[in-house]
């Protein structure tokens, strides 16, 4: 007894420096309070065990800490309110949001009554305690001194050592011909920091990411189909949902991954409210567990099937509720109503206007390169604007719905049925195309050449048809297009649809369905992406108080930055050449050159100057950048040396792409430098980490260089001659992502520095600002630091924080002037606060909301309103993207975007010929059709087509078993068969809400939560659970100056939670066994996870959370394995059909076996 | 004595809660709890069908969350078994304490209480409060006391006093507190957990070693059923 409250009186007293008897006394004087705390959660805890019998009923203790306010500082939808509890310069407790809410249960007209609730945050940030007092933060600058990945070569550097180090590197990589990378950076724990990174490296600057990542198929497809103005469509406000009868959540699991503030209060409040909910998913989710009236089990990637299955129903089983919902009484008048909002969703009729396709002058019609008013892209002509090559009308047989009831019957609205064939082939690498073809190890084929999948073109998309694939029952089916047609349906979708090879179509025919149905422009009758408007309407201009809260998003010195931008000569702006499928960057152009280094240099490098993420090739505003699916496949094609002749006979000399990706192909510059902030993608995120792994590891005998670092005799320049020359990071942990790094700064977390939240986290409503409330660990620094070592080597580095105190070193108030310096840029950098409060003001109550905003900002958007009333009206860029200017059903720019881009759109196979030998359109087949005349090329199948077909996904599963001809996936690799590797089981992940993609994964609080971090045994398990306290430096951590890196961050015998249903079994055709420890494995690699059995997934669907972070280990049994369970590992690089934009966390088929653990596996 | 109009109570709302155990972590955050096997509250679900396929004739499935932590029972099972009596209920709100001073480990409340509410820590959780032996493994059993200083006390001059942190936490407002008379007002149609009927709570009769208890615990926690 006596021990314990001896060493919490010690505690106690160092912290408060009071004398262990005056503490004794006091303690005394609240009785046996203690005996139910802990002394202090901040360090460890220890229970004080007073004789709590003297007093059965001793006073309860006080609440004494002083409360610090903030906000989410990661990637994350909710921007709640974290309090946290602080004594003595630690953290005790997290709090949230307490003030009286208001909400939509209580009475009408009672003062409880409204939209304000409390912002609530989740397990993430309850757990900020424990990120920051972690046991894997990082507290010094580390340089490698090893091979990359070890993490015992890790030495302790100084900033100043840090410094020198990214100065010779710089240089270093300058010197080669420099090719820069920066990925996708959330800002895991602070600010999206690119901004930064891309002023240094504005002078070397390659290329970036094209699209948003987590947007990239919504975003394609508002350019090309017209969903919106070329962003995502977006989703209602709440109160607008509260008009509607139906939710449908599609692919929406959102109250789970915080797709918005405070989601699942909100739904919850609208399924009590009398809102029926349908949930359209894989799995049995969080959401569908309190939310869902119906649950329709679609299998991933299959939504396109149910979607035409809908429109089937319309079309052929409630035509007169479909009349009745367009107010018509026969198919004439319906046909000319639905071509008012849709284009091509029927057949032209000979009396239809002709629609006009433009001839540009560089041969594409897509080539948004004439500029509309507004600055719209609207296509335009020729190069006089007026002449057209030739008009289009819908062949008979080409329209959408032509293809929903396929080649058996035709649609009254139509002139003949379906063209379409049904298979559908890829574009691969045919074999010897490439020789030392990169990307497969194991030196076969492209196991796509050659390959066929099906797109069901004669196939009438009957519910028992759809059935048989999606999983959905055809009865089901048919209740949801009732719905559609007779009540006010709010649809939900979100990002995880996109995550598939065939997105585009499938989100695509959704889109259209829903316009179809009349789900848009009404309040309560909706479609989109759940919060996108609130956080739009921010930049809106509203002009209350808070609305007219403005800032920048990025942390680099105004000053500094124009200084720097200054400096850069044109000539260093690397010219990436047009011919490679990129943009010429012209020194002589100084319009684009300034705009190209504002970008840079204001941190939106990765999307240099882009409008929005369907950047074609030749569009100046994409320049050079590719989707993130693509980078590792860019990069390391950019670093071949081999050229090949241009498969397509476009371009002269290409490069070699892993997938036939011919934007890769054109890569030009050699990727030679990769730097980041807070970026779980360039590793654990990455669209595969193996692949990562090979490509930040790659080397070249003569690229070796052990000149010695200046200032850092102990570090060399790239002894091991990597190709990639430098791999700078900056964070807060060592996550699997810094472990690959060169350098790592060590940055602040939370509340640690100033932070506004980012304003895409924000509601309108709603302006946030987190306090500095402790002290960070060791030499952590805020964001601002990091920019010294980017000022140094400009030279400016020894009064980089300004004119009032001088640099003088690290250990001597660093810390203090970083603080103050980058205080002073927050607060230059507003224009206004909310309400007009001081900083000072503001931070005390961290966030300010505005209910009469937040009232005004959920009512219908006017646009979509309008178009709907005149849909003629595209005014206010309403569906301005479309040559059309409506939604299109049928898209020629769709097929020559996707040739544009330099692949080939002829699908060979005589098989795919079009049916009543039609012929299809696009420039560069009629150009391919005049040189050949004998091929009737236009009649050819394409890789890509017009209209949004059902064609399966290349490693997904249908209901109906693989070797069922008519109904079974087509598997196009084969990857069930036995000697393929027997992959019959598909593979998913969703985003947990204990993890922000790949952040928290370590955090002990939430490992240990059920159904997460487990053993070999399947129990609950406690790793990274050292809870330090930050005063007293985490022991491991606090590293002399001549140690290295001691790793503790993974764990033996920790695996993540996978979902297993019970029929689901080994591909030995064992059971799998809750607790379980079983090998996943795709073509790509294997992790291992612990098995939770349960029916809230699928027979044969094997479902694991994103963002546990990779940890490689070499096995007896099993080869390499990644025991961290990062689903990353199973994924591809392949783009998905026509852009090549989305990562493959849906498309994934694996195998499974049990894990045989070996005495000499690697710990 | 503590009657139904001071006796502390949780209300549930099992069609509210999807599960997200933010209530957990917040439990351990205001305790002090550090991360390891001694959780106050703890996540349980049941599940009821199977997924749907045209193999089980659509089958409906539905998933039944219980989130609880020490229920403060009008009875407790867990003063009765300690024999060192470390273990008392407050007369005047009911609230049931474990006095870690007089704990010597044994685990006989963890056994006794229907619910395992009591726990216990390891060595890496909490520096060793016991000696080590073939009965404890160092460590004093702890568990939920209602927040007690959050009940009784304004967590800052001025401010109302709030209700214990999980209440404060969750996200789908399915957790209140109040007094059982007060919830029962608040919420007629909440019922009772003791008969072991509502999915995810065990019943009240018997020990969580299976063993039939002298008298029923008589839980402090109203539920309202899902889909009622």
């Amino acid at each position: 007894m006596r021990k314990s409250i001896t060493n919490c009186f010690s505690k106690l007293s160092e912290e408060n420096g009071i004398s262990r008897r005056s503490l004794m006394k006091s303690l005394m004087a609240i009785g046996a309070t203690s005996a139910l705390y802990g002394c202090g959660s901040g360090g460890e805890t220890e229970y004080i065990a007073l004789e709590g019998s003297l007093d059965p009923e001793p006073e309860p203790p006080k609440i004494v800490e002083e409360v610090v306010a903030g906000m989410a500082p990661h990637n994350c939808g909710g921007s709640c309110l974290t309090k946290v509890h602080v004594r003595n310069g630690v953290i005790k407790r997290v709090t949230t949001d307490e003030t009286p809410e208001k909400h939509f249960l209580a009475p009408k007209y009672s003062d409880d009554y409204g939209d304000l609730p409390q912002e609530r945050n989740c397990p993430r940030c309850r757990s900020t305690k424990s990120w920051i007092y972690g046991t894997n933060r990082l507290m010094y600058p580390l340089i490698q001194t090893k091979e990359r990945g070890n993490l015992a070569g890790f030495r302790r550097a100084t900033w100043e050592e840090a410094a020198d180090y990214i100065k010779a590197k710089y240089e270093y990589i300058r010197k080669k011909g420099p090719g820069y990378y920066s990925p996708f950076s959330t800002g895991a724990w602070g600010a999206n920091q690119m901004g930064a990174q891309n002023t240094y490296f504005a002078g070397v600057s390659a290329f970036s990411q094209r699209n948003n990542y987590s947007w990239p198929c919504f975003d394609f497809l508002s350019g090309i189909v017209g969903t919106r103005s070329g962003t995502p469509p977006y989703g209602d406000g709440w109160d607008h949902m509260m008009h509607c009868d139906e939710i449908v959540l599609w692919s929406s699991n959102i109250t789970e991954n915080i797709l918005t503030n405070q989601s699942s209060w909100y739904l919850r409040q609208f399924r009590e409210l009398g809102k029926k909910f349908t949930i359209v998913e894989p799995r049995f989710h969080q959401t569908a567990v309190n939310m869902a009236d119906k649950f329709l089990p679609v299998i991933a990637g299959t939504d396109g099937a149910l979607v035409c299955a809908l429109i089937y129903v319309m079309l052929k089983e409630k035509r007169d509720l479909l009349h009745k919902l367009y107010n018509v009484s026969n198919n004439t008048d319906l046909r000319r109503e639905v071509s008012k909002w849709i284009y091509g969703f029927f057949d032209s009729s000979p009396d239809d206007d002709a629609y006009v396709y433009p001839a540009d002058s560089d041969g594409f019609a897509t080539n948004p390169k004439s500029v509309g008013p507004n600055n719209s892209y609207r296509y335009y002509s020729g190069a006089d604007k007026t002449t057209f090559e030739t008009t289009h009308r819908v062949i008979p047989g080409g329209s959408f719905s032509a293809y929903i009831l396929g080649g058996s019957e035709t649609d009254p609205c139509n002139q003949g049925a379906s063209i379409y064939p049904d298979s559908i082939g890829y574009n691969a690498n045919p074999p010897g195309m490439f020789p030392n073809m990169l990307g497969d190890p194991s030196g076969k084929i492209d196991p796509l050449y050659g390959k066929r999948g099906k797109c069901y073109g004669q196939v009438a998309k009957t519910p028992e048809w759809a059935e048989k694939i999606t999983g959905v029952k055809a009865d089901d089916i048919r209740e949801l297009a009732h719905k559609f047609l007779t009540k006010n349906v709010n649809v939900t979708i979100c990002g995880g649809i996109q995550r598939t090879s065939e997105s585009e179509y499938q989100i695509w025919a959704l889109y259209v369905m829903l316009y179809f149905a009349r789900c848009f422009g009404r309040s309560g009758r909706n479609y989109g992406i759940l919060g996108m408007r609130n956080s739009q309407s921010y930049s809106g201009g509203v002009s209350s108080g808070i609305q007219s809260t403005q800032w920048s998003s990025n942390a680099t010195p105004a000053a500094f930055v124009t200084q720097l931008r200054d400096d850069i000569p044109n000539s260093v702006i690397h010219d990436l050449g047009s011919e490679n499928g990129y943009v010429k960057l012209d020194p002589s152009n100084k319009k684009f050159m300034t705009a190209a280094k504002s970008a840079a240099v204001s941190g939106v490098a990765n999307r240099l100057g882009d409008t929005h993420a369907y950047t074609l090739p030749l569009n100046p505003g994409s320049a050079g950048s590719v989707a993130i699916v693509n980078w590792l496949d860019y990069v390391e094609a950019s670093q071949s040396t081999n050229t090949f002749p241009d498969p397509v006979g476009r371009r002269g000399q290409v490069k070699a792409s892993n997938h036939f990706n011919t934007q890769v192909m054109g890569a030009a510059v050699p990727v030679n430098a990769i730097t980041a902030s807070f970026a779980g993608s360039l590793l654990n995120q990455s669209p595969d980490t193996n692949h990562a792994v090979r490509v930040y590891t790659a080397t070249d005998d003569t690229l070796k260089d052990s000149t010695s670092v200046p200032g850092v005799p102990w570090a060399q320049i790239n002894p091991n001659g990597y190709k990639i020359g430098f791999l700078y990071h900056y964070e807060c942990v060592m996550s699997p992502s810094v472990r690959w790094c060169d350098v790592i700064l060590p940055g602040t977390a939370q509340f640690e520095r100033f932070q506004i939240p980012s304003q895409m986290r924000l509601d309108a409503a709603k302006a946030g600002f987190t306090h500095k409330a402790v002290n960070p660990p060791g030499e952590a620094l805020p964001e601002i630091a990091m920019d010294w070592p980017i000022a140094k080597a400009h030279g400016r580095g020894d009064n980089f924080f300004g004119t009032d105190s001088t640099y003088k070193g690290v250990g001597v108030n660093m810390y203090e002037q970083a603080y103050d310096f980058e205080y002073k840029v927050w607060e230059n950098r507003f224009r206004s606060t909310p309400r007009g409060m001081t900083m000072k003001e503001w931070s005390k109550v961290g966030m300010v909301r505005d209910v009469d905003d937040l009232l005004k900002q959920t009512k219908v958007a006017p646009q979509e309103e309008n178009w709907r009333n005149d849909p003629s009206n595209t005014a206010n860029g309403y569906m301005r993207n479309t040559v059309s200017g409506r939604v299109e059903a049928f898209s020629t720019a769709m097929m020559e975007l996707y040739e544009s881009r330099f692949f080939p759109n002829i699908d060979h196979d005589e098989s795919a010929r079009l049916k009543n030998n039609a012929q299809l359109y696009s420039k560069n087949t009629k150009a391919l059709a005049d040189a050949n005349p004998g091929d009737n090329y236009q009649n050819k199948g394409r890789i890509v087509y017009p209209i949004p077909m059902y064609v399966p996904i290349m490693e997904g599963i249908h209901a109906a078993p693989d070797d069922d001809p008519v109904y079974g996936h087509p598997d196009p690799m084969e990857l069930h068969k036995p000697e393929n590797g027997g992959y019959t089981n598909q593979f998913m992940c969703w985003h947990p809400m204990i993890r922000a993609h790949s952040s928290f994964s370590s955090v002990p609080l939430l490992c240990e939560l059920k159904y997460w971090k487990r053993n070999s045994k399947g129990e609950s398990t406690y790793p990274n659970r050292k809870i330090t306290n930050a005063n007293a430096g985490a022991d491991h951590f606090d590293l002399k100056e001549t140690d290295v890196f001691a790793p503790s961050v993974w764990q033996d015998d920790v695996y993540e939670t996978a979902w297993f249903h019970p029929l689901t079994k080994y591909a030995d055709g064992r059971d799998i066994k809750e607790g379980d420890v079983v090998v996943v494995s795709s073509l790509r690699g294997k992790i291992l996870v612990s098995a939770h059995i349960s029916q809230r997934v699928r027979p044969r669907l094997v479902t694991v959370g994103q963002g546990s972070w990779y940890d490689p280990i070499n096995t007896v049994n099993h080869g390499n394995v990644d025991r961290g369970g990062c689903v990353n590992t199973l994924f591809k690089t392949r783009g998905s059909r026509i852009n090549q934009c989305t990562t493959f966390a849906c498309d994934c088929r694996v195998k499974l076996e049990k894990f045989i653990p070996h005495p000499n596996d690697e710990r | 004595m503590h009657s139904e109009t001071n006796q502390f109570a949780f209300y549930f709302d099992q069609n509210r809660c999807h599960g997200c155990q933010t209530c957990v972590v917040a439990c351990k955050d205001w305790n002090g709890v550090n991360p390891g096997p001694a959780k106050w509250r703890e996540i349980h679900d049941v599940e009821v069908g199977d997924y749907p396929t045209p193999e089980n004739n659509w089958a409906n499935l539905e998933v039944f969350i219980a989130v609880y932590s020490c229920m403060h029972c009008e009875n407790p099972a867990c003063v009765d078994a300690c024999v060192y009596k470390a273990i008392y209920k407050r007369q005047s709100d009911g609230i049931v304490i474990i006095d870690r001073n007089k704990c010597q480990g044994l685990g006989a409340c963890i056994r006794a209480c229907p619910y395992s509410a009591p726990k216990v820590a390891d060595d890496a959780q909490e520096v060793p409060t016991l000696p080590k032996g073939s009965f404890t493994n160092g460590h004093a059993a702890q568990k939920c006391n209602f927040c007690i200083d959050r009940v009784y006390h304004e967590p800052e001059p001025g401010k109302p006093k709030l209700k214990p942190t999980c209440v404060g936490a969750c996200l789908t407002r399915a957790l209140d507190f109040g007094t059982l008379q007060e919830l029962k007002a608040k919420y007629p149609d909440a019922v009772s957990i003791a008969d072991g009927t509502v999915p995810g709570f065990p019943a009240d009769n018997k020990g969580s070693d299976g063993r039939t208890l002298a008298k029923r615990t008589n839980p402090s926690i109203l539920v309202k059923l899902r889909n009622k």
